[in-house]
């Protein structure tokens, strides 16, 4: 109900916020920190939602609904805005008619991404105005701005997310939805179909918007000073999840904290930092601000943190460090150092599940000493002992396409990729590959599910509201003769499909077969346990990397509450003695 | 005031659903709460954390060095591995289990032997450690019940209403189990009292 108060993560205040603001079409790939937006978005009744097969499919079908009248949202990861970039930047030249607001979503500390991009640049490249919440009410209310934004300066409005924002709960209020009337949909080909003497215009009319949206910035309420009275010959200006930690630090700093922070609101921040010698400005990773302050008002001295702090996320405990390097003053606070050295615990790295469908795959394929490109998913565990199967992570779908790369080279690789990432962009690459008569093998894992984010669907799914797509199909349809499927538990036949295919010089493709043990409903009765009296202690089974097998004073045994019967170790065993 | 709760374990232990039932019960009581934590890749049987903060106003959503007023660590080893954060007034609740990671099975590394020695040793020596999973076992024939008997013990260290547990678990419980969580959570109090033998 409105009005009342909400325990939220950014990602579901988010979703709250494009509800209240009337959207009516969202779209995403699912990719982390963002993935809960639109799960969340799509328990609102009255907002169409769907997964898209990729950010730049999301990012269009979104931005289509948008030019015929509605208001429209898509949501994604940071690396996922490298996928839609080519809609993105042309975008902010075709501007929109229903409002339409694009998510991205940045990893500072790379939890879960391939790498620590920051995506504040992209609002600068493509001249597209920014927002960055700091909390859940901010992700809420900003988005409600966003789509005003959009639609009163003609324009995709970024809303920049960080995992800090996107995955903290925090309290958020509630309001109404307001039903937005669909704009009327007029045909404007000079404005939206982009051939050179028409594109050259419209640059025109992208920058004299970022003026007008600059002056109109100094006036946002979205940026705030705090600290007011705090008497300091410093200020600090911040935004997003930093300001958050430069709070926690300082109650005697002036800050400036942006919530628009692109393009910048030049004046309001010249009225603000003329009267302190130092301004110092404290932003997770790139100096982004720091390059806009002393780009747009180079008569100030601003100061920006040093190199080594561009890496990894921040906390009050680094922001700290940098306002004492740049001041030069350190705190009498004394740290309690502990003496305990943690580089001496067991590390705990993530692991295949009990029962995964891809195990027997990586148990296998490194034995091949073959180079293996590999894919994002689940399966980028298995660049990890004890399996250490892949050779190259670099992005969706690069798996097809690195392996064709690999034989032109002379090297013949093996290429592995999940269902969903096929669907991405690895079906482009297989296209590819086949067209030139490439010769690799490409292993596609389907566990029917877009499993690391928490199963989302994909055209691999089976679900009452979507059509399943056959794999094998697809690369039947390409034409591809060499196509084997197989059961993904079925070490032995995935061992010789293997050996087979890389010593033919053709196109091979095997699809390894079976759903994700979390989404599978009918979960395996039996369960493994270590015959004791058969095992020799060869710790072969150790090397299938299973939760479930732990190994006490010498003595391998199975955790049988873990155990998912899926019977790869035991398939390993030379002894028999897993039963 | 500022107060700080550090939730760690390994993925799958459900530390997700302990804190979001101890931060629904913070919230409702009235505070300003922040829980924040990573999700992905590092779910898949890694070492997971959640960090709960709450009081007047609370900024940051991470906890800053030496500030973690409570520790609850559902697996032994998991309680060493963030003592940047604690201070020699650190409650910790540990939970007896040990889940030795692969790097241990794998002969790499030893799992560290009487964590409770080597962590009075480093000065954190305010520890109750909790045979959840025995008590889990005992009652309810299952581990699955390890985390809330934990917020049980929890429940006892700060000042919150007995009826805001009970709807944080009700809020935060698919219906068909809430009445076998309350009764977890019961059984985590009177471990601290001393009522549960």
């Amino acid at each position: 109900m409105a009005g009342d108060k909400l325990l939220l993560t950014g990602n579901e205040a988010i979703a709250r916020g494009a509800w209240e603001a009337g959207v009516s079409v969202a779209t995403a790939y699912p990719g982390t920190p963002s993935t809960e937006i639109l799960e969340s978005i799509s328990k609102y009744s009255e907002i169409y939602s769907e997964w898209g097969t990729n950010e730049k499919v999301a990012y269009e079908v979104a931005y289509g609904a948008a030019i015929a009248g509605k208001r429209a949202i898509a949501c994604m990861k940071q690396v996922g805005l490298n996928v839609a970039a080519d809609p993105f930047f042309t975008s902010s030249y075709t501007g929109i008619n229903g409002g339409f607001v694009l998510i991205s979503a940045d990893e500072p500390g790379v939890f879960s991404s391939q790498n620590e991009q920051d995506n504040r640049n992209y609002a600068h490249a493509a001249k597209v105005p920014m927002l960055e919440p700091s909390d859940s009410e901010e992700c809420r209310l900003y988005v409600k701005n966003a789509f005003e934004i959009s639609e009163k300066f003609d324009t995709p409005v970024i809303v920049r997310m960080t995992t800090r924002a996107c995955h903290t709960h925090s309290p958020v209020n509630s309001e109404n939805r307001v039903e937005v009337e669909k704009k009327a949909y007029v045909k404007d080909a000079v404005k939206r179909s982009m051939i050179p003497i028409y594109a050259l215009k419209r640059h025109e009319v992208v920058e004299k918007r970022l003026k007008t949206l600059s002056e109109f910035n100094d006036n946002s309420e979205l940026n705030s000073i705090y600290n007011k009275d705090g008497k300091s010959e410093y200020c600090i200006i911040t935004s997003g999840i930093a300001f958050t930690h430069v709070m926690e630090v300082c109650d005697n700093i002036p800050v400036l904290k942006l919530g628009f922070t692109y393009p910048l609101p030049v004046k309001f921040i010249e009225d603000f930092i003329k009267n302190f010698k130092k301004i110092i400005v404290i932003e997770e990773n790139d100096d982004f601000l720091l390059y806009q302050l002393r780009f747009n008002l180079p008569e100030y001295s601003f100061h920006g943190k040093p190199a080594e702090y561009i890496i990894n996320e921040l906390n009050a405990d680094r922001v700290k460090e940098i306002i004492e390097f740049i001041t030069s003053k350190k705190s009498n606070s004394e740290k309690n150092i502990n003496s305990f050295d943690i580089s001496t615990l067991p590390p705990r790295p993530p692991q295949f599940c009990p029962g995964c469908p891809h195990r027997a795959t990586f148990y296998t394929i490194a034995k091949h000493k073959i180079p293996v490109t590999g894919d994002i998913g689940c399966y980028g565990l298995g660049v990890l002992p004890p399996f250490s199967g892949m050779d190259t992570i670099l992005c969706m779908g690069a798996s097809v396409t690195m392996a064709h790369g690999f034989s032109l080279s002379g090297e013949k690789a093996v290429g592995i990729i999940g269902d969903s990432t096929f669907f991405h962009t690895g079906i482009n690459g297989l296209i590819n590959t086949y067209y030139n008569k490439g010769i690799s093998t490409i292993i596609i894992l389907d566990n029917s599910i877009t499993a690391m984010t928490g199963g989302q669907i994909n055209p691999a799914s089976f679900t009452s509201n979507t059509v399943n797509v056959k794999i094998e199909d697809v690369v039947k349809g390409i034409g591809i003769k060499n196509i084997h499927i197989l059961d993904s538990y079925e070490l032995k036949n995935i061992d010789s499909k293997i050996r087979e295919c890389v010593q033919t010089d053709e196109l091979n493709v095997i699809i390894v077969k079976n759903p994700c043990v979390l989404i599978k409903k009918e979960k395996n009765e039996k369960k493994y346990m270590v015959n004791q009296n058969n095992c020799v202690k060869c710790k072969m089974c150790l090397k299938v990397g299973c939760p479930a097998i732990t190994v006490d004073n010498g003595n391998v045994s199975i955790i049988e509450d873990f155990c998912a019967g899926c019977g790869v170790c035991a398939a390993v065993c030379p002894k028999g003695a897993i039963i | 005031m500022i107060k700080n709760i550090l939730l760690s374990g390994v993925g799958g232990q459900g530390i997700i659903t302990m804190s979001k039932i101890i931060t629904y019960a913070l919230f409702k009581n009235g505070f300003d709460v922040k829980k924040s934590e990573i999700h992905g890749l590092s779910q898949r049987g890694g070492s997971v954390t959640s960090m709960i903060r709450y009081g007047e106003k609370v900024w940051s959503p991470v906890i800053p060095d030496n500030n973690a007023d409570y520790v609850i660590s559902l697996e032994k080893v998991e309680t060493l591995r963030y003592t940047n954060l604690y201070s020699s007034d650190t409650s910790i609740i540990i939970n007896n289990l040990e889940l030795k990671p692969i790097t241990v099975t794998a002969g790499k590394f030893d799992y560290p032997e009487n964590i409770e020695k080597i962590l009075s040793d480093n000065g954190f020596s305010n520890i109750h450690t909790v045979n959840a999973v025995e008590k889990s076992i005992k009652h309810f024939n299952s581990q699955r019940f390890s985390n809330i008997i934990l917020v049980g013990c929890f429940s006892k260290l700060i000042d919150i209403e007995e009826k805001l547990w009970i709807s944080a678990i009700e809020a935060n419980i698919k219906s068909k189990f809430v009445e076998k969580n309350l009764k977890a959570f019961e059984i985590g109090k009177k471990i601290i009292t001393g009522d549960e033998k």
